[in-house]
């Protein structure tokens, strides 16, 4: 006995030709397959009564419409009067934190909480630790971006800027430690 | 199915005994889909013997099944000529005949039918729609143009659907 179709390519119509879906041509050619195919032939017997049922019962049929056409309600139909009031209430409540929120977004400019000088080293005798021509310097800078250059000012606490390590230069930053 | 009518047509009894039995079978049930099942059996028997007459003489080149299918057609379409005849004649009398002979359907196959819908649907909700514009007299192609989508993923959708709600039954 085959337990497979026999041809797939008709075979998938096997349960619109139960419900009568199919046009004449289909209905037919379905039909001629059945001729030949265990496989379809049984699963049609088997469910006769069933698709008899799902096509004639008027009971299904207008359960089944009536089911449908709720479902079928569009999405604007659904806006009834206390729902669109609803949603004005949550609209008024959710639009200041909403602003609150973007305000705080739109803030780019911060400001260096710290900056700590970790180790120096420098060709100027007035700060010479060594006989270098570089210094290291080490800063902080919460939320900086890898990879994009920042331009730093280093100035004395009198607020003048030491000659002998003037520094006016744009470094970048390659780490970042959090 | 070839293979045997060809064997029959050499003449092979077996063979012929086997294609006849599987295809009164077949006829049996293309028939009562269409006339109801009193009258289903004499057509089937009447396509059988139609078919066991000509298929000897029959060309080589003609395929078995559908021709084999035509002739039962044909046997369909002639039972209807026969009842509209009889039906004007009725008519005439003043009386009322009815072509169809719907079954009646069983309350307690009719309950769990639609408990088992009502499960499909929240799983499905294609199903009822398709099976509504079925109700209304859509076909395949229309009703894959309606709810935009291929008809194949419709005969999908459809064979799901048939495999939830036989499930459902059996348990």
């Amino acid at each position: 006995m085959e337990n497979k179709c026999t041809n797939m390519e008709i075979g998938i119509h096997l349960h619109a030709y139960e419900i009568s879906a199919l046009n004449e041509k289909m209905t037919a050619d379905f039909e001629t397959h059945l001729l030949s195919c265990k496989s379809c032939f049984k699963s049609v017997q088997e469910f006769e009564n069933e698709s008899m049922v799902l096509k004639n019962d008027n009971l299904i049929l207008g359960e089944i419409n009536s089911a449908a056409l709720i479902n079928n309600k569009s999405f604007w139909q659904s806006f009834t009067a206390p729902t669109c009031v609803l949603a004005l209430i949550i609209i008024l409540m959710i639009y200041p934190t909403f602003l609150g929120l973007s305000s705080m977004a739109s803030s780019s400019v911060r400001s260096v909480n710290s900056i700590i000088l970790v180790s120096v080293r420098s060709a100027d005798n007035n700060f010479s630790i060594n006989h270098e021509n570089d210094i290291v310097l080490s800063f902080r800078y919460p939320d900086c971006d890898i990879q994009k250059e920042y331009q730093i000012e280093i100035y004395s606490e009198k607020n003048l800027s030491l000659p002998s390590i003037h520094l006016k230069t744009l470094i970048l930053i390659k780490q970042v430690v959090c | 199915m070839n293979y045997l009518f060809l064997k029959a047509q050499n003449g092979d009894k077996t063979a012929e005994d086997k294609i006849f039995k599987f295809l009164f079978v077949r006829f049996c049930y293309l028939a009562k889909q269409r006339v109801g099942e009193g009258a289903c059996e004499d057509i089937a028997q009447d396509a059988c013997l139609t078919i066991l007459e000509k298929y000897p003489s029959l060309n080589g080149s003609v395929q078995f099944e559908p021709w084999a299918y035509q002739v039962l057609r044909n046997k369909i379409g002639n039972y209807y000529q026969k009842l509209a005849s009889e039906a004007n004649y009725i008519i005439n009398d003043g009386k009322i005949v009815e072509f169809a002979h719907p079954k009646v359907t069983n309350p307690n196959l009719r309950m769990h039918i639609l408990d088992c819908l009502r499960k499909i649907h929240k799983a499905n909700p294609r199903y009822y729609q398709v099976l509504t514009l079925v109700s209304e007299g859509y076909k395949t192609e229309e009703i894959s143009e309606k709810l935009q989508i291929k008809p194949n993923n419709l005969y999908v959708i459809l064979n799901r659907s048939r495999k939830l709600l036989r499930d459902c039954l059996k348990s």
